[in-house]
């Protein structure tokens, strides 16, 4: 019991237990949310109707925002733009620091983005 | 219960000696793991990953991926075939809760500065990983052949269109020809359910094994 | 002397150099065969031009007599058109959104065409009153009457000013 205790947590058991407990409660979740709000279908795809309210997922909302307010060209380009920007970051941002306020711009623009994502999809379902 | 399963182990491990074979992996240490419950989002993707291939073999069972029969046989999941309506919810919320993770992953990594060299690599697959749960997400949005489906899709590869130089030749290879037609079905088919899933697995292991090879950063 | 130093002292040159040469042919021919693999897989997902099914032409949508004053008539012939009576004569137009290629719906109430995508207008007659698709109008349709016999012409080539996924959809339907 001793030495159990001095031992340094591994991923097994350790780690793997433990997601597995988070996992089932998830799963839980997932499994309560299709019993209480089953998705069925809607409408068989028609070329020539467009539906009057025509809403993509909820994750995309921000862009279909985007869409509305600037030319397309400019709106496609911007989930383009926002990925090179994530890939570069790395390599943009290198300096080694262990502090929040050592990247306190980097986090602020971050958040910002997060934001600025947040309220586009409001203002899409509005 | 203890005892039989303690015997299964034993026979595996004295045919096999698969518990020193894995040493490497399920003996790392995870210091920072006990208290911080933080770094499980990453987990838990790959968890929900695993939940979207398995319900998504199921579903590809009774699928027909064409004008005339998709429609229909999302209908016939839904309505008559046993637990049908369970296993696409699952998919369905699965596929919600993937994005959330994916985030929320995302944002504690950004937010730790973890993704700095020497682990820039690790963070360069997350956003490609990212990136194709995206496609993923367009790719069977259409599958259902429902309004919502059509129609995002006709707005999504049109606005590929759209791009300098390359638009007009990246919506016709979308859409696999002129048009969201049976050829688009198809192709979004196929991705959806073999070459992405081939991509993800790639990136998903080149992810972890960098994971493994470098361990998380400390936690400040 | 074994063989190798007998080669050696054949080529007093150091290998070194041939060894980087046939190290450079190796990396060389190992990113030709790459590059023709990948744009092999590329140019075999391409949909050939002969996919493209050309709708266009003269179609006849209806007898005059059918058509009251200022009533709307939509007609497809893989495409949606729509063809108007008013006070000044026959008008027809396609009702895809030159946006990114929404059906418009007609507002009774606001007395515009208006798209349930991204909300763009459009006047009675089909030119743009607001929202992203400016500069657009919807694209209008030749007509010819012929007696009785009424006709649209759907576009069969080139629509120069337009986007080109609106271009593609004009010929080929949707």
């Amino acid at each position: 019991m001793e030495e159990r205790k001095r031992r340094k947590p591994t991923f097994y058991p350790d780690q793997f237990f433990t997601e597995m407990v988070i996992f089932l409660f998830i799963i839980g979740v997932v499994v309560t949310l299709s019993v209480l709000l089953p998705i069925g279908y809607e409408q068989e795809a028609n070329p020539l109707i467009t539906p009057s309210t025509i809403n993509p997922e909820w994750y995309f909302l921000w862009l279909f925002q985007v869409m509305k307010l600037v030319p397309p060209t400019i709106g496609v380009l911007v989930p383009f733009v926002i990925s090179a920007i994530l890939i570069l970051l790395p390599f943009i941002n290198t300096r080694e620091i262990n502090t929040f306020r050592g990247h306190r711009w980097f986090i602020f623009g971050g958040a910002s983005v997060l934001v600025l994502i947040f309220i586009l999809s409001i203002w899409a379902t509005l | 219960m203890a005892g039989w399963t303690s015997n299964l182990s034993q026979w595996v491990e004295e045919r096999w000696n698969l518990r020193n074979w894995l040493s490497p992996i399920l003996d790392t240490e995870v210091t920072e793991y006990k208290e911080k419950m933080r770094f499980c989002w990453g987990g838990m993707t790959f968890a929900l990953i695993v939940v979207e291939l398995i319900t998504g073999i199921f579903l590809a069972y009774y699928y027909q991926p064409s004008v005339k029969g998709a429609f229909q046989s999302i209908a016939f999941i839904t309505d008559q075939v046993y637990l049908g309506w369970l296993v696409r919810g699952i998919h369905h919320y699965a596929s919600y809760l993937i994005i959330v993770t994916v985030v929320v992953h995302m944002m504690i990594v950004f937010f730790r500065g973890a993704y700095k060299p020497p682990r820039e690599m690790t963070w360069v697959s997350g956003v490609f990983l990212l990136l194709l749960c995206f496609a993923f997400s367009f790719t069977g949005y259409l599958l259902t052949w429902d309004q919502r489906g059509y129609w995002a899709t006709r707005i999504g590869t049109g606005m590929a269109s759209e791009l300098p130089i390359i638009g007009e030749y990246l919506m016709i290879f979308l859409q696999g020809g002129y048009g969201v037609k049976q050829p688009t079905i198809i192709r979004f088919f196929i991705s959806h359910v073999i070459v992405l899933p081939l991509f993800l697995i790639g990136f998903l292991l080149a992810h972890f094994i960098m994971i493994r090879r470098q361990g998380i950063k400390k936690p400040f | 002397m074994d063989e190798k130093n007998a080669i050696e002292m054949k080529n007093p040159t150091p290998s070194v150099s041939r060894r980087k040469l046939l190290r450079f042919i190796m990396a060389f021919l190992g990113l030709f065969g790459l590059g023709a693999i990948l744009s092999s897989i590329i140019v075999f997902l391409t949909p050939p031009r002969s996919a493209l099914k050309k709708v266009g032409g003269w179609q006849v949508v209806g007898n005059l007599s059918e058509f009251k004053e200022s009533s709307l008539v939509k007609t497809y012939f893989g495409l949606p058109v729509i063809l108007i009576k008013n006070g000044k004569g026959l008008l027809s137009f396609s009702t895809i959104c030159p946006h990114l290629g929404c059906i418009v719906i007609w507002d009774e109430k606001k007395k515009w065409f208006i798209c349930p995508c991204h909300d763009a207008a459009f006047d009675a007659g089909g030119k743009v009153l607001k929202g992203p698709a400016k500069p657009y109008n919807l694209l209008p349709m030749e007509i010819k009457v012929e007696g009785e016999m009424i006709a649209v012409k759907l576009p069969e080539d080139k629509l120069p000013g337009y986007p080109s996924w609106f271009r593609i959809t004009m010929i080929s339907g949707v």
